[in-house]
């Protein structure tokens, strides 16, 4: 512990100075002068360099994945700015401790700025890094806003807790310091910081262990990968806002008033501070509270009545074979699911084709993972869901979030292409239980969806072979479904809706089979035989047979084989 | 080897005075606090999807090893250069003294997900190899940031590095991943590099604690690095000779 003779703020400095400037107005002044010396040093923290760097490489790797839904990508600027926020902790954390480090304790106390005065200086200095963060996020969204089929608005609430994580970050290196001299505890706090919160937003998103109080983390993903309409999501973002910025506050307010503690400063500016401390833990508590409370009555009867009765939620439109059902403002998506939908009716027989139109595609979110993760009301929501949507017309169902790039263009494309397929060639409607009971759904992963006979037999590959020759990326999508999966089923979405159809892994080994052979071998053999392969009581050898290939081998059943069975 | 004998003849007075000398709060605080998230994390009746559970513990092989990465600071070390024990000697006692703690903490980490987990296949060896070099890892880090930082607290370098090298082994290609899931196709490559990692740790530790006396070459390399620096301070010193102190300097000494 070094003592210091600390100067009060009222007292004239040591070297004399300007005798007209008051020495309130000249300590601030000095206090401006080393926050803009201390930002300038923490912008160039190696911690904070590299922490941009990632920052910015995870922004735009998140970014390129999906055509962007600007109310769910403000949300995925959050992560991204985590590490700039671990920067900010460490960074500014040494710069505290830096006179201790360089045995300069004592030279700083003949300085005319107070130990407070100090502190206050360290916690402007992230203020800098904070408006980086800013810049970061709103030319993150720029760029999303300017790309071809994004829809949505972005929220600032949503949008500014990057930021406010950052705030978060330097305020508590500066008050870590300020309590504690060794420099090993900030590294330590920020892990099981950024572990603790990554737990509790794998609670949340797991859908093990949904509780409100998760919102106390620091980091709260999204819960479903499909972004729901913005009047559905929900999320508490600007309590949870108000939650992070007054526990930066706090924080802040803590190191200022340890700092007056430590150098005995007056009465008067610890009561002033102490003031601060009481609002900003009041406030905190109060934002903790109301951002905990669990989902309200009239948004879960919201939500529940989209995912029973989709249709009702959802604008239709006629385009060419095709009626396309959109939830009201992404509709500058269809354009990009129209070449797909083209494509593989352009492979069917007119005739069939005639007869399957129009095909309608809708969106789904997954809404049933959705009500499984909020507990047993949510199974009942759920089933009554499925009762409430038996009988409606088979759509071909489409995620809300469409690829652009890599794996998710060619799992969307594929998704999409095969449950307009499975539309052609399969049954025109729903064909509910007897008994009203679903399979019970997986805890945490997809959803058993629809009767295990739609993906299977003939006619699934035929489905699936339109599908893959619609486009390239369909074609990789269904080739890395076949080969990576391990069951002996396999649906493409993330989120397995109820219309989506389960296809059998040795039925994609076929098509898969079927889609190296030249077109013009295939195509005039499936369009003479159309009736019988689209049948459901074909079966893959007699396809082998029309053919002249043999059809591939099935793969071998596990224990946890998981999904239906052909 | 008269060289080597000498060393281990001090090894038993020196084990005392080494033990009083750790700063034992930042690897134990490390310990704990990787077990209190792994106990939050994996808990009965929490189900956890594929994948997540080898997250989860190589997570807390980082909060683990971070605390270690503080194990080596000595700010005595430029006052001890002069005497017999080598820096090599020294810093191997404190990492040796720290093995035990270590120990129990990686069989805690095993022990609350076997019994969290029972049916699960966790291949213990394999892992242990990870969290090894994790920690040989942040110890060459630790012994080569001693060099950067004042008053020789290597750790003060070491964590944000450990952090950044975590952060970044996370994002690597598929290629050259080291964090496989067990059963994939790259877990026997990963931990081959992860064999690697441990030697090459293993060697930059020891080359990171020679004694100043031998390190020849980097003194002469860090002599053509400040060269430019020494010629502008001359130049600025002749350039200022005389001349009051401009305020600004003033100003900017107080940060």
């Amino acid at each position: 512990m070094t003592t210091t003779d600390q100067h009060h703020d009222n007292r004239p400095p040591a070297g004399g100075g300007p005798r007209e400037v008051p020495a309130e107005a000249r300590s601030r002044r000095s206090m401006v002068a080393l926050a803009a010396v201390e930002s300038g040093r923490l912008l160039r923290h190696p911690a904070v360099l590299a922490a941009t760097a990632l920052s910015v490489w995870l922004l735009w790797r998140w970014g390129k994945g999906t055509v962007p839904v600007l109310h769910y990508a403000d949300i995925a600027t959050q992560f991204p700015l985590a590490p700039l926020a671990g920067g900010a902790l460490l960074a500014t954390n040494l710069a505290v401790l830096r006179p201790h480090r360089d045995g300069a304790v004592d030279l700083y106390g003949a300085t005319r700025l107070s130990l407070a005065r100090r502190t206050l200086a360290h916690l402007l200095s992230v203020l800098p890094l904070a408006a980086l963060g800013v810049v970061l996020v709103a030319a993150d969204l720029a760029w999303l806003a300017g790309v071809p089929g994004g829809v949505g608005t972005p929220r600032v609430a949503e949008a500014a807790t990057g930021p406010a994580l950052i705030v978060l970050g330097g305020c508590l290196g500066v008050a870590l310091g300020r309590c504690w001299r060794s420099v090993a505890v900030a590294p330590l706090v920020l892990v099981v910081l950024a572990v603790g919160s990554l737990t509790l937003a794998d609670l949340y998103v797991g859908g093990h262990d949904q509780r409100s109080w998760v919102w106390l983390g620091t980091l709260l993903r999204p819960v479903t990968i499909d972004p729901p309409p913005a009047a559905l999501l929900g999320r508490p973002a600007t309590w949870h806002l108000v939650y992070l910025l007054g526990a930066a506050v706090l924080l802040g307010a803590l190191a200022v008033w340890r700092s007056q503690a430590q150098a005995r400063a007056r009465r008067r500016a610890q009561a002033v501070t102490g003031a601060v401390v009481v609002a900003a833990l009041a406030v905190t508590t109060g934002a903790a509270v109301v951002q905990t409370r669990p989902t309200s009555p009239a948004l879960a009867a919201r939500r529940l009545a989209a995912a029973s009765n989709p249709a009702a939620h959802q604008d239709c439109q006629r385009r060419g074979p095709a009626v396309y059902c959109v939830y009201p403002g992404f509709e500058p998506q269809i354009a990009l699911w129209e070449p797909t939908v083209r494509a593989v009716l352009a492979g069917v027989p007119p005739a069939a084709a005639a007869r399957a139109a129009p095909v309608t595609v809708a969106q789904r979110i997954g809404w049933p993972r959705l009500f499984e993760e909020e507990g047993e009301e949510g199974e009942e929501a759920s089933v009554a869901g499925d009762q409430g949507r038996a009988g409606d017309r088979l759509v071909a169902p489409v995620g809300t979030a469409w690829g652009r790039d890599g794996q998710a263009l060619a799992t969307s494309q594929a998704r999409l292409a095969s449950n307009v397929a499975a539309r052609v060639i399969g049954r025109p409607d729903r064909l509910p239980k007897p008994d009203g009971e679903r399979p019970k759904p997986s805890p945490g992963t997809a959803v058993e969806m629809a009767a295990p006979g739609d993906g299977c037999g003939a006619r699934a590959v035929v489905a699936l072979w339109l599908a893959a020759r619609a486009s390239p990326h369909a074609a990789a999508g269904l080739r890395q479904a076949v080969t990576e999966d391990r069951f002996p089923s396999f649906a493409f979405a993330n989120d397995v809706d109820l219309d989506d159809t389960w296809w059998g892994v040795r039925e994609g080994r076929f098509a898969l089979a079927l889609l190296e052979r030249p077109s013009d071998q295939v195509t005039p053999v499936l369009w003479r035989n159309w009736d019988l392969l689209t049948s459901p009581a074909t079966t893959l050898e007699q396809l082998g047979e029309l053919l002249g290939v043999q059809p591939p081998p099935g793969p071998a059943s596990t224990p946890d084989s998981f999904g239906p069975t052909c | 080897m008269p060289w080597l004998r000498r060393q281990l003849r001090l090894v038993p007075p020196l084990l005392v005075p080494t033990a009083r000398a750790v700063g034992w709060s930042a690897p134990l605080a490390g310990f704990a606090s990787s077990l209190g998230l792994l106990a939050l994390a994996v808990r009965p009746g929490l189900e956890l999807p594929a994948g997540r559970l080898d997250l989860w513990l190589r997570l807390a092989m980082t909060a683990g090893a971070l605390g270690c990465a503080f194990v080596l600071d000595d700010p005595s070390e430029p006052t001890t250069e002069g005497v017999a024990g080598s820096l090599l000697l020294r810093r191997a006692l404190r990492v040796a003294l720290l093995l035990p703690a270590t120990a129990v903490w990686w069989v805690a980490v095993v022990w609350r997900v076997r019994a969290v987990h029972p049916g699960l296949p966790l291949p213990v060896a394999a892992l242990t190899l990870e969290a090894a070099a994790l920690l040989a890892v942040t110890l060459a880090l630790a012994a080569a940031g001693s060099r950067l930082a004042p008053e020789r607290r290597g750790g003060v370098v070491a964590a944000p590095a450990l952090l950044a090298l975590t952060s970044a082994a996370f994002l690597l290609p598929a290629q050259l991943t080291l964090y496989a899931q067990p059963g994939s196709a790259a877990w026997d490559g990963a931990h081959r590099r992860w064999a690697l990692l441990l030697g090459l740790a293993v060697v930059a530790f020891a080359a990171a604690s020679r004694d100043p006396a031998h390190r020849r070459l980097t003194s002469w390399l860090r002599g053509i690095a400040r060269w430019p620096a020494r010629g502008r301070a001359a130049m600025a010193e002749a350039g200022s000779s005389g001349s009051p102190d401009a305020p600004g300097r003033v100003e900017r000494s107080v940060g």
